[in-house]
């Protein structure tokens, strides 16, 4: 009796752990709280947008910052929050690491990295946490600006201006926000819009020249030019080689060289002509 | 025996490798491309004369037929008419004879091009076949052209075939230029023709692959669903913009050169004159507009977005131009200089050619600008501006050329007086079709709409005035080319050279010339010039 009851007691327990797992299994996955795609930007819809003309910003000391008052140099605007835990962090490490590899332009001369808070309960203390924690190399930083909006009502409207989204969200005291840069030429007009955790440092410095091409120095002509046989695939999100300049470069020499060719040609069976 | 007194026999015609008659081939097909081109030229005026449906069956399709009937006009004009009118029967005839050659370089190469010429007309011929007529307009420009219904394979492969057939005949004539000129003839003492073709034929066989390498990814895209410009795939729509513009600005000097060449020739000859500055003119000129025309395109793309270094750039390399041209402009005009000048209808169309260097030229310089450019570009002010200078420059190129080299041609004397007739139809047309469009494109009449209600009424008045113009145009053009028909047949027996010209073609050849094309080998001395008329 014992023993039968173990074993009914056994099968049951089976059968639960079984129907558990099942149920489990067949449940449908709750829905997230706020939809990927909602944060998508329509990149052709914004391109070429100018961004910050009615904005002030507050510097790392929390003094009055104005975009024209930036140097006039194409910019990486990174759209973040000083107190968040995840992805903000993770974008400034990245682009750290990323920029280290950016050989054609340096951040303060070629470019400037300007992080704009959207978080209205920023303060140049939790501002001050998150660059320490970055450990950014020099001191003072080159080319680096960390920034808050001064007035949290202009905030949302600037940046759906130029299509970025985030949504506060009580439940998980957190924002929700694309992990997204913002390659911006000097005069703020919108010229990239990259994933800043799916992209590489050449795709950062093509679109960084792409940005410049208004002002490149003689010496970084040749980035320029190698920037060219480049082009954005927007499905990917990256520069991809554009197979057509090679196509056409390559016709282009074959021109010359049936010119050059003929005229070999026709050297040599003139000689024949000429020795028969 | 004669190019054309040996009896005709289709057999010779079709396996000919004589330059001359190669040459006479091309004419032919260019004509028939013209002849076509002009049709649907009509057809567009007609529809333009008044607002709303003219002679389109209505609103709704209206579009699609107008644009069957611009791409043909375009594409056969450039391509069918214009290239190959000048550097295919102009070349082919007259430049061995002009460098006392028996006949070009690689002769069965210059039989294959031909042929392939003629399959070019062909396949864009079946434009009017097909059910799903190309509507690319002649630049082919993408999304349209991978998207329409129309039939984008037709266009690319007349460019292909057009193309390649020119790449030879390039490579042929570069050869012989280059090597098969007369013993003791130098570099400078060539007759403006032949440098004219040397500087074009170099612009053609560098440019030219790049055209064709442009519009067969433009294939792939459209049939075998690559993305080379589709953006949103990681193409780049503005690329095929400017591949296609890096040949086809080029293309403008392609026809502008030979023409000039030509106009060169009938000048000095007329005028019994050396050329005025030949040096500057050539290597000024010509070699001049060889080395800058590679970097002028972009300003076709002034509207679709560049670094503000790169507008300026190409404006001022786009100004640039100017000096060659105006070297060469000068040239011409010294040329004439205290001349005793025969007026015949050569010379009429000469002088005429002139008279639209200057207006094409002068409207070019606003359109080089780019300011002005954003508002006159898309506008019938450009319409108007390169027909001037390139279309209807070298339509009389070639009038006059044939014109001029006629008996030479055919051992026959044209018409007088219904050349010139047929010139002061052709040259008063021109000016009643195009000066219309001048003003209302500054006035911002679009280019290409078939349809314009939308704008200003008074439009209506000028397009009318310009259809007009247009049908005294097409009855010149049929004067001249029917005075040509019925001088060869029975025209007045030309002398060997009825304009006492210096050149070889007319010195050394009987009239018209025969296999060989000189009796014996031609050597020329060091004080030789075609252009000794003192």
């Amino acid at each position: 009796m014992g023993k039968r009851w173990i074993s009914w007691f056994a099968a049951l327990l089976i059968w639960g752990v079984i129907a558990n797992g099942a149920w489990a299994f067949s449940k449908p996955t709750e829905d997230s709280d706020i939809d990927p795609s909602l944060f998508r930007v329509d990149e052709q819809k914004y391109m070429g947008v100018k961004f910050g003309n009615e904005v002030t910003l507050l510097d790392e000391k929390g003094a009055p910052l104005k975009f024209a008052d930036l140097p006039n140099l194409p910019f990486i605007l990174v759209p973040a929050y000083y107190t968040c835990d995840g992805a903000c962090f993770n974008i400034g490490i990245a682009l750290k690491e990323l920029l280290k590899e950016v050989k054609a332009l340096t951040a303060g001369s070629g470019f400037n990295v300007l992080f704009a808070s959207f978080d209205k309960n920023d303060t140049t203390e939790s501002l001050g946490k998150f660059v320490k924690q970055l450990d950014l190399p020099d001191d003072p930083i080159r080319g680096w600006r960390f920034t808050r909006f001064e007035n949290a009502e202009t905030l949302q409207s600037e940046m759906g201006k130029v299509g970025y989204k985030f949504f506060w969200s009580p439940r998980d005291k957190t924002f929700f926000h694309p992990t997204l840069i913002l390659i911006l030429n000097a005069e703020g007009r919108v010229a990239r819009y990259l994933n800043v955790l799916n992209v590489s440092a050449k795709d950062i410095e093509l679109a960084l020249l792409e940005a410049k091409s208004n002002q490149f120095r003689p010496s970084e002509t040749l980035d320029y030019l190698v920037s060219l046989c480049y082009s954005y695939n927007f499905k990917e999100g990256r520069y991809t080689l554009s197979i057509p300049v090679f196509v056409g470069l390559g016709s282009f020499l074959l021109g010359i060289g049936l010119l050059v060719g003929s005229l070999g040609i026709y050297r040599i069976y003139h000689r024949k002509h000429i020795n028969k | 025996m004669s190019t054309v007194s040996s009896g005709f026999k289709l057999g010779e015609w079709i396996f000919t490798t004589d330059h001359k008659r190669i040459g006479i081939l091309y004419l032919i097909g260019s004509i028939a491309a013209f002849a076509v081109a002009g049709l649907m030229a009509l057809l567009i005026r007609l529809e333009q004369a008044t607002p709303g449906p003219t002679i389109v069956s209505d609103a709704f399709t209206g579009g699609d037929q107008y644009n069957v009937w611009l791409y043909f006009h375009g594409a056969a004009m450039i391509l069918g008419f214009l290239i190959p009118g000048l550097t295919g029967f102009a070349a082919n005839y007259l430049l061995p004879l002009m460098i006392g050659a028996k006949d070009v370089a690689f002769p069965r190469i210059n039989a294959l091009s031909v042929w392939l010429f003629w399959a070019g007309i062909v396949v864009a011929l079946l434009t009017f076949i097909v059910p799903d007529k190309p509507d690319v307009m002649w630049t082919g420009y993408p999304p349209y052209s991978v998207t329409t219904a129309g039939n984008t394979a037709l266009y690319v492969f007349t460019v292909h075939l057009m193309g390649f057939s020119s790449i030879l005949a390039a490579v042929n004539f570069l050869v012989t230029i280059i090597y098969m000129r007369a013993p003791g003839m130098g570099w400078n003492q060539l007759n403006m023709f032949v440098w004219s073709c040397f500087t074009a034929l170099l612009i053609q066989l560098i440019f030219v692959p790049v055209l064709a390498s442009a519009v067969t990814l433009l294939l792939f895209d459209r049939y075998l669903g690559t993305h080379f410009f589709d953006p949103a795939n990681g193409g780049d729509v503005l690329l095929y913009q400017n591949l296609f513009w890096f040949y086809s600005h080029p293309a403008v000097y392609v026809i502008f050169l030979p023409a000039m060449g030509i106009f060169y020739e009938i000048f000095a000859t007329m005028a019994k004159n050396p050329i005025f500055n030949y040096k500057a003119a050539v290597y000024g000129g010509m070699c001049f507009i060889v080395v800058i025309s590679g970097e002028v395109w972009i300003h076709h793309l002034y509207y679709s977005g560049m670094p503000d270094w790169l507008r300026l750039g190409q404006m001022v390399t786009t100004l640039m131009i100017s000096i060659p041209v105006g070297l060469m402009t000068i040239s011409l005009f010294g040329t004439l200089y205290k001349g005793a000048i025969t007026f015949n209808t050569p010379m009429y169309y000469g002088t005429a050619a002139l008279y639209l260097l200057l207006i094409g030229g002068l409207t070019g310089i606003p359109l080089a600008m780019t300011a002005m450019a954003v508002h006159l570009g898309e506008t019938s002010f450009t319409h108007a501006h390169f027909h001037f200078i390139m279309g209807i420059f070298a339509t009389f190129a070639v009038f006059a050329g044939v014109d001029f080299w006629f008996p030479k041609i055919s051992g026959r004397m044209l018409n007088e007086k219904q050349g010139r007739l047929g010139f002061w139809l052709n040259f008063i047309g021109v000016n009643i079709t195009f000066w219309p469009l001048f003003i209302i494109g500054v006035e911002g009449m679009p280019r290409r709409y078939w349809d314009y209600s939308q704008f200003p009424s008074h439009f209506a008045g000028y397009h009318t005035v310009a259809t007009i113009g247009a049908f005294i145009v097409a009855a010149g053009m049929v004067l001249t080319i029917s005075n040509w028909i019925i001088s060869a047949i029975k025209g007045q027996k030309a002398s060997d050279n009825p304009w006492g010209s210096n050149s070889l073609e007319w010195t050394h050849t009987a009239t018209p010339p025969g296999p060989g094309n000189f009796p014996k080998p031609v050597t020329v001395d060091a004080n030789w010039t075609p252009y000794n008329y003192r």
